[in-house]
Parts: C-alpha cells; sequence; structure tokens
C-alpha cells in the first residue's frame, strides 16, 4: 500500500530548542523570588567588594574596654570577646564566602567539563574517566577536606580546592550524560557528515546545548560552596584565625553561647541570606531554563 | 472570475448566507438523515472552542467546530498539523491541560459531556469513548507490565477482580493479534515492538466494548509494513464490536482505506465535510484540493515533482472575521478577508466553507 | 540482569581498589614522621630505628600497601598511634553511634521529604506547594551546624526538654535513645530531606505530564491512581538514585553534627585522629567510610534495576 503523506513544510532535522537569550530573560523577570534572589545576591556582591570602604572598623580592630557588648547603634552586630565589631567582620567574612564559591565552582567546571565531554563523546575513554569520578566520589566531602587540609595546611586556597574538587564528579556525569544524549542526535550526524573536526563539534554543538545544565549546576554548587566554606572554617580545616570568615566567627561563637548569643545568631543569618538568594536565583534561572511552557 | 483552469466560476454571491439557508440551522434530524445515510448520531459536537492561555497570550486552537459522528461509522478528522484536530479529540471528554477553555456542546447520546463533573466524566473516559494514541513507545507506562496496564481499565469500569482479569487481558490481546499472548501478558511495554505496543493500547481501548473509539495518528509513528496491520485491527474491531470510530490523521491513504466520512479542518475550524468517496472525486474547497495534490503522485513525474501549498497554518488568537485560507489560496479575494465563510452545501452537495468553492466537475485524483 | 548486576561488582571491586591506593599514598604524602609521631616527642635514633622497624615502616611502600590489605582482609587495621588500641576495634565502636544517627535521620528526612515532595506536586500553585518551596529553600541553605546551634539554643538553653548533648544507645534505653537523637538526626536530615523533597516534587511533575499518564487519564483513571499507581512509582527511580548519590552528604554531614552534639561516633573519630595526626587510625577510618560509600552506590543501582524492570529485562529491538 503505498502512503499518502501530506509533506509540512517546517520538517527540520531536529535541533534541540536552545531558548533565546531574550525569552530566558523575560521568564526571568516575571519570577518575583527568583527577582528577589538576583537582588540579595547583587547587594552582598557590592557588600563584599566594597567591604574596606563600607566597613565602619578594621576587622581585627581590637577594643577590650567594649568587649562582649550586644548589639548596639555604635556596633550594629556587637562585639566579640576580644571587642572586634562583629559587623564589620561578617562583611570581610562575606567577602571571603564569595569568592570561595566563584573560585571553587569555577575549578570544578575547568577540570570536570572537558573531562566529562572527553568521556562523553569518546567511548573508550569513558570507562577510565567515570572509575577516576567514581573514586573521587567515593570520598565524602569532609573526608577529602581533611586530607587535603592535613597535606596542604589549612588555608583558604585549601578549602577552595577542597570545594572545587569535591564537585568535579557531579560535572563530570553532567557533561558526560549531555555529551552522550546530544552525541546521538541527527544534528550532530550532520555536523560531522560535513567535515567538522571533533572539537569543532565539540565546542560548537554539544557545549552550547549541555550550557543550560551546568548554568543549573553551578547554581546548585554556589550556595554548597558557601556553606561548605563556613563548615569547614568551622572546624578549623580553611581559613584560619584571626581572618574573618563565617564559619570561624561561628567556630568562636560556640564556647560563649549562653553569654554572647549574637556572636551565633547574626553571622549565621547573613549566610542563610546569601544562600538563600543565590538558591532562589538558581531555582529561577532553572524555571527560565527549561523549554516547557508553564501553564498560566 | 475565472479560476486557473479556464472554467468560469459560479460567482461569489450564490453562496452567501441569505440566499441559502445554513446548515447548521437545519434540524438535526434532517442532517443527521442527509450526511449520515440513515445512522443514528452517537456523538454530536456543536460549536466546540478551544482556547489555551499560554504565556504569549490566549490562543485559540478550536474555532466553533460542529460535527457529527454515526453508530458503527469511521469519520476521518483530517487536516496538517496544527490544525487543532489532536485538540478537537482531546476535548471531548476534556483531557486537556488546566490552562484549556472548552466551550460548546458535546453529547454522546442524550449525555452532554462537558457539563459533567469530573469523576461522572472518569466513568465515560475508557469505558463509552475510548482513546488510542499516536506514540506507542512513550503511550504505555514502562515500569508496569502490559497485563496490569489492560488490567486496570478492566478494574475500573467492569470490576474484574484476580485471575479474570489476566483472563480477559490474555483474550483481548489474541483479539488484537497478538502472538504467544499469554506470554506477552506478563513482560513490559519495552520488550514489544512499536506496531505491538499499538496493538496493546487498541487492546486497552477496546476492553469495555466503548461506543466510540478516538484515535490520534495510530499509524503515524508506525512503519509502512506495520501499518497496515494496525489498520486491520481497527477494521475487524469495528466490524466485531461494532464501535465507532472518530480516526484523526493526515494520512489520506489511511482515510481512504478505513473512513467512511471525512471532516478536513484548517486552522481550528471545519471547512469541508462529505463522504470518503465523495471527498477524494468532487472535493469543493480549494485547500482540500492542496491537500490531495500535495500527495506524492508517481503518475505526475513530468510535471517536475512534489506540490506543496506554500506558507504556513497559522496560529490564530482569536477568530478572525474572515477565511483563516485566504493568505495561502490562489482563489482569493478581498470578500474572503473581509468576512468569515459560513459551512454551506457547495457545488457538490455536501457541506464546504468557502465563497468560492471549487466547481463540481473536477478530475479525480487517486 | 545477571551481567548488570557482574558489570558493576567489577566496576565497585576496580574503584574499592583505587580508593585504597589512593587512601594509602595520600596518609604517607602528610606531613611529618609517622615513626616520630609514634615515638612521641623525645626518641633517639635508635628507639625510631626499633618503631620503623616493627610498624615495617622501613619496607617499600607498594609491600606494606600488600602487608596492609592482607591485614585489612583479617581485620586487622593496625593500631592507633594515639591510644595504642587496634584501629579495627575503635571503628567497631564508634560505628554504632554514628549508624543510628544516620539512620534516624534517613527516615526522618525520607518522610518529610516524601510526603512534602508529592504534596508540592499534586497541589501545584496551592499554599502547600508555597510552603512547601520554601522550607525545603531553607532546608537548603542553611549549614547545618549553625541549624544545630540555633537548636540547641531554643530546645536545650532556652526551653529545656531535649539533651543538648551525649548519645544513649536504641538499644539500651529507647526513650532516651530518642531524645538524645532527636535533634541531631533533625539537623542531619534537614539538607537531605529538602533535597528528597524537590527531587520527588520535579519527578513527579514530570512525570504528570507524560504520555503514560495522559493514557491512564484517557482510561477513566481517578487521581489518587493516577499519583500513586503511575507517577509516584515512576518518579522513585529518578529520586531512589539522586538520594543514594546524597548519602555520602550525609557521612560528611554526621561529622559535624556530632562535633555539635558530642556524639562519640564515628565522624568525631575522623577529626580527632585527623588533629592528632594518627596515621593508623585516619587510614582506618578513610577505608571503611569508602568502602561504605561504595557499598551503598552499589546497593542503590542494584535497588535501580530492581525498581525499573527496563534494566533488569532486556528490551527487544524495535
Amino acid at each position: 500500500m503505498t502512503t499518502f503523506e501530506l509533506v509540512t513544510l517546517d520538517e527540520t532535522a531536529a535541533r534541540p530548542q536552545a531558548l533565546g537569550g531574550r525569552r530566558v530573560l523575560r521568564r526571568l523577570r516575571r519570577n518575583p523570588l527568583a527577582l528577589a534572589g538576583l537582588i540579595v545576591v547583587v547587594v552582598a556582591v557590592i557588600l563584599a567588594i566594597f567591604a574596606n570602604q563600607i566597613a565602619p572598623f578594621a576587622p581585627d580592630h581590637t577594643n577590650f574596654s567594649a568587649a562582649l557588648t550586644p548589639p548596639s547603634a555604635k556596633h550594629w552586630f556587637g562585639t566579640d570577646e576580644l571587642g572586634r565589631d562583629q559587623l564589620s567582620r561578617v562583611l570581610f567574612g562575606l567577602r571571603v564566602s564569595l569568592s570561595v564559591a566563584a573560585l571553587s565552582v569555577a575549578l570544578s567546571l575547568v577540570v570536570g567539563v572537558p573531562l566529562g565531554l572527553a568521556a562523553g563523546f569518546y567511548g573508550f575513554l569513558d570507562p577510565l574517566v567515570s572509575r577516576v569520578a567514581d573514586t573521587l566520589l567515593a570520598f565524602p566531602f569532609l573526608i577529602l577536606a581533611v586530607g587535603l587540609a592535613a597535606i596542604l595546611g589549612p588555608s583558604l586556597g585549601t578549602a577552595t580546592i577542597a570545594i572545587g574538587v569535591g564537585n568535579v564528579p557531579a560535572i563530570i556525569r553532567i557533561t558526560r550524560s549531555e555529551a552522550l544524549r546530544l552525541r546521538g542526535l541527527d544534528f550532530v550526524a550532520a555536523a560531522v557528515a560535513d567535515g567538522a573536526s571533533d572539537f569543532v563539534v565539540l565546542r560548537r554543538h554539544i557545549l552550547p546545548n549541555a550550557v543550560n545544565t551546568l548554568i543549573v549546576q553551578a547554581t546548585v554548587a554556589a550556595p554548597a560552596a558557601i556553606i561548605g566554606e563556613a563548615v569547614l572554617s568551622f572546624l578549623g580545616l580553611g581559613i584560619r584565625p584571626p581572618n574573618p570568615s563565617l564559619g570561624v566567627m561561628l567556630a568562636s561563637a560556640q564556647p560563649l553561647f549562653r553569654d554572647g548569643p549574637w556572636l551565633a545568631v547574626l553571622p549565621g543569618i547573613c549566610i542563610v541570606i546569601v544562600t538563600l538568594g543565590l538558591n532562589l536565583l538558581g531555582d529561577g534561572l532553572r524555571d527560565a531554563l527549561d523549554p516547557r511552557e508553564s501553564p498560566r | 472570475m475565472t479560476a486557473g483552469n479556464g472554467v468560469p466560476e459560479q460567482s461569489a454571491r450564490d453562496w452567501t448566507v441569505e440566499s441559502v439557508p445554513s446548515v447548521e440551522s437545519v434540524p438535526s434530524v434532517e442532517r443527521a438523515a442527509s450526511s449520515l445515510s440513515g445512522r443514528e448520531t452517537l456523538l454530536s459536537v456543536r460549536d466546540l472552542s478551544v482556547r489555551f492561555r499560554t504565556e504569549d497570550g490566549p490562543v485559540l486552537a478550536v474555532d466553533a467546530v460542529s460535527f457529527d459522528v454515526g453508530q458503527r461509522e469511521v469519520l476521518a478528522l483530517v487536516g496538517e498539523s496544527g490544525c487543532g484536530k489532536s485538540v478537537t479529540a482531546m476535548a471531548l471528554t476534556r483531557l486537556l491541560p488546566s490552562n484549556a477553555n472548552i466551550s460548546g456542546a458535546v453529547k454522546l447520546g442524550s449525555r452532554s459531556l462537558l457539563d459533567l463533573s469530573e469523576p461522572d466524566l472518569r466513568d465515560v473516559r475508557g469505558k463509552d469513548i475510548a482513546y488510542v494514541f499516536q506514540e506507542p513507545m512513550t503511550s504505555l507506562n514502562p515500569v508496569l507490565t502490559v497485563g496490569r496496564q489492560i488490567g486496570e481499565v478492566l478494574r475500573r469500569h467492569q470490576q474484574m477482580r484476580g485471575a479474570a482479569v489476566i483472563r480477559r487481558a490474555t483474550e483481548l490481546l489474541d483479539l488484537v493479534g497478538i502472538p504467544l499472548p499469554d506470554r506477552r501478558v506478563r513482560e513490559y511495554p519495552h520488550q514489544l515492538s512499536g506496531g505491538m505496543r499499538q496493538r496493546v493500547m487498541i487492546a486497552m481501548a477496546v476492553a469495555c466494548r466503548p461506543k466510540l473509539l478516538v484515535a490520534d495518528e495510530p499509524t503515524t509513528a508506525l512503519d509502512v509494513t506495520v501499518q497496515a496491520g494496525i489498520l486491520d485491527v481497527l477494521r475487524d474491531l469495528r466490524a466485531e464490536i461494532g464501535t465507532a470510530v472518530l480516526l484523526i490523521t493526515h494520512d489520506l491513504g489511511v482515510v481512504a482505506d478505513l473512513a467512511d466520512r471525512v471532516v478536513v479542518m484548517y486552522a481550528g475550524r471545519t471547512i469541508e465535510e462529505a463522504g470518503t468517496d465523495v471527498l477524494f472525486a468532487r472535493h469543493s474547497h480549494p485547500y482540500t484540493r492542496g491537500l490531495l495534490e500535495a500527495v506524492p503522485n508517481p503518475q505526475r513525474r513530468a510535471d517536475g515533482g512534489l506540490r506543496e501549498i506554500p506558507g504556513r497554518v497559522p496560529t490564530m488568537r482569536n477568530s478572525p472575521a474572515a477565511c483563516t485560507f485566504a493568505a495561502r489560496c490562489e482563489f482569493a479575494d478581498e470578500l474572503c478577508s473581509r468576512e468569515r465563510p459560513a459551512l454551506l452545501p457547495g457545488p457538490a452537495g455536501h457541506p464546504v466553507r468557502c465563497f468560492h468553492p471549487l466547481p463540481a466537475t473536477i478530475e479525480v485524483v487517486k | 540482569m545477571g551481567r548488570y548486576v557482574l558489570r558493576r561488582l567489577l566496576e565497585s571491586a576496580v574503584t574499592f581498589v583505587l580508593v585504597t591506593i589512593v587512601v594509602f599514598v595520600g596518609v604517607r604524602a602528610l606531613p611529618g614522621d609517622p615513626a616520630r609521631a609514634l615515638a612521641g616527642e623525645e626518641s633517639d635514633p635508635a628507639s625510631l630505628a626499633q618503631i620503623r622497624k616493627s610498624f615495617g615502616l622501613d619496607e617499600p611502600i607498594p609491600l606494606q600497601y600488600v602487608h596492609y590489605v592482607g591485614n585489612a582482609l583479617h581485620g586487622d587495621l593496625g593500631r592507633s598511634s594515639r591510644t595504642g588500641l587496634p584501629v579495627a576495634t575503635t571503628i567497631r565502636q564508634a560505628l554504632p553511634v554514628t549508624l543510628q544517627l544516620a539512620i534516624f535521620a534517613v527516615v526522618i528526612a525520607a518522610l518529610i521529604g516524601l510526603i512534602a515532595g508529592v504534596v508540592a506536586a499534586v497541589r501545584r500553585r496551592s499554599a502547600a506547594e508555597w510552603a512547601a518551596n520554601s522550607v525545603a529553600l531553607l532546608g537548603l541553605s542553611v549549614p547545618s551546624f549553625w541549624f544545630g546551634l540555633m537548636a540547641v539554643l531554643v530546645f536545650a538553653i532556652a526551653y529545656p526538654i531535649l539533651p543538648a548533648s551525649g548519645f544513649v544507645s536504641v538499644f539500651s534505653d529507647p526513650w532516651q535513645s530518642f531524645r538524645h537523637l532527636l535533634m541531631p538526626a533533625v539537623v542531619l536530615g534537614s539538607a537531605l530531606a529538602a533535597v528528597i523533597m524537590r527531587q520527588t516534587r520535579s519527578a513527579m511533575i514530570e512525570a504528570m505530564s507524560t504520555d503514560y499518564i495522559r493514557t491512564a487519564r484517557a482510561k477513566g483513571l481517578g487521581g489518587r491512581q493516577v499519583i500513586f499507581g503511575h507517577a509516584l512509582r515512576n518518579s522513585l527511580i529518578v529520586v531512589t538514585t539522586i538520594v543514594g548519590l546524597q548519602l555520602g552528604a550525609l557521612i560528611s554531614g554526621a561529622v559535624v553534627t556530632e562535633q555539635i552534639f558530642v556524639l562519640p561516633g564515628f565522624g568525631k573519630l575522623t577529626i580527632d585522629a585527623v588533629f592528632t595526626r594518627d596515621y593508623p587510625m585516619i587510614q582506618g577510618v578513610v577505608l571503611v567510610t569508602a568502602t561504605a560509600y561504595i557499598g551503598i552506590n552499589l546497593l542503590v543501582d542494584l535497588l535501580y534495576s530492581v525498581i525499573d524492570p527496563r534494566v533488569r529485562v532486556g528490551g527487544a529491538a524495535l
């Protein structure tokens, strides 16, 4: 039996519908929570960058006569047992948190993306890369951090590397599965048939389509990095006192809990706000990048 | 004004509202008699419209569509992708997402479906009106066995339990022509081929002997060789169970093979309605001719290949006061952009929505 | 299925071997001389040499590795350089504490997460969904140790109804055990609950817009049946894999929680070992953790194959 199919005019070799940038921005703008998150993040970044100018006191300026005072007009966040202004320390601590977040995410992307692409695209590399990723995964983040701190000595750099490396397996996994998925699609076959080299195919076809998922992963990794840095400093594995870091502040606040609760409460609230902002922004981005129509 | 082939056309005036009584105002009995050739009406759809609320604003997918399906009849709903035929089919039992706004009347026998509450409508779905969908790969739940999925319908509507369910499910698999049914009944969808999955879908649909089977592009996702088998199944079932079929398709070959009557849709509106043979031989709407000519015809090799209808199906926001096909029609004039044509009997005797329908004497296109 | 299981076992074995090598070499890379650490502050070259010999530290590293693995397979993980007690024994004492805490935390997290996730997916755009989302968001944004500190502040200091520290085994006194473990378990499980809730919600939403759900509706199936019989069933696959991946974070989190609530568990053991440069202990602890982790992953994969028939039974060619 012969088919009598109609030829519709827009039968294209399905290129996955990546959303246009304008559409994404429009969707983002319409999401009040995401906007709130964006504002919080922007404010935090500004505060961190201009901490020197904004902070009323130097973060390590001690003043024993004003030790352990609760929040007041002079010291908005109160002072600790050495009389140091908590607000200033929080601002500088914010700088530390945000830089660790940014650098660690960058590190994990720089290491993870090429590995993941290679694993997904070249079948023979897959088992090797996957085993490496699994090995890395077998060490819970803290164990990894503890080990690195023991070898390299606790510092900001150690914390950054530990967090970044800890995130690498997830990036590898995501990039690899995207590469696998996209490799089988028609438009890639078309590009290869046109004589494009592997590198070009990866760069121009596969990578842009994986970007969306990577963005989403980055927005999940950033707040986790901030919390991770706080945890590491809290345990003494990251930045060491007297340098201010939100985690360090919380660690020193623990023994003074009953006498100065504000020492623990306020830096923690700051962590929560910034992380919440990043999470909201991340959620908003994720929804905006989702190619599905959202019914109203 | 003459058509392209030199045959003088009757003037547009003859087909305007004043001179000919609107088909829609003719009492239903008369209409049923003339178009359904003696069958009783099973399903009656009147002025069905579906509007979607989307991010970019409202979209009118179905524009005041009306048609009837007779008992044991196969009615084909034909048109290009995006013309609203699938949405129409899903709207019959309100199977659309929550951002859809359905208006109009749908009557099954004497019951008005759109007025029913959701629980009552659930009694209708699967029992009186059953669906077969286009993609057998994704339309079956991958983690449940075939027997379990067929069993769901039996449990729900016929209160069957236990071993009787498996027995009946196996019988149904046999009915739709699946070999080794007692083995298949325990298997998972991914273990079956595409054609077999579609047969499973059909088995699920006819499990409760529905009055109407809605088949939405049942063969489109299948190979040509498999298609024939599926059509045979549908044909046999119709003979055995006496179910009417609403066949949604853009494949005119399937239409020629299976359908008794055809309704052609374009941009959410019905534009022509006729018996299958009449439609192929003496169609009246320029769009219908375009559809038929677009079918690749080996005998036309000399002309130089495929004919297409230039342009694309528009997405409508509201119902325009104009003919929606005007932009792509070679016969369109100023009237076509100014007024919405009504569905009226055309030169060949069957309803057509056009100000300049094609004359009745046109060569047969097979 | 047999082939799949075999393959996974093989992969896990390879990973395990790699992990032991990394641990072994890693510990050797730590600064400081283990012999000196064992000997203490005052030590003359003679006793150092003696210690090296008795601990086998003068042998080439690959040989040390082989000895270590051989001993480990017999349950001998060496002796702690801090206490002198066998590493294996110390670990075996600390493990139940962490296990009880972790299991409690997982149960709480799964209950809250699944229920909240299903509710949020089913009642979209309602107050319930908004509430569930907000709580989940908070769970992800609040560092667990701060949450722990705040919990202690409220429930142990301000309104003392729960103890701030200490551990009671569930086998000795269930009620006291519950009281002591409640806060730590909630703190530990909060992030996991948030993850479970979000994954469940998104998997359910995705499932509900699939074709087979459309088919289920077209068959006349009602809301509850569609949700539980179809959507949730399919969502569990994704949720299980993701949760499995998160269990590693749970082990990490336990370290912090045990620090705050002073629970003599595995996590505390780890931290102490690192800060006192107790190499045998570090080695033992990391080895056990990594093994547990590989084991959990393997379990999750096998579970996955049970839940998803596509993995369990091979598919026919199309």
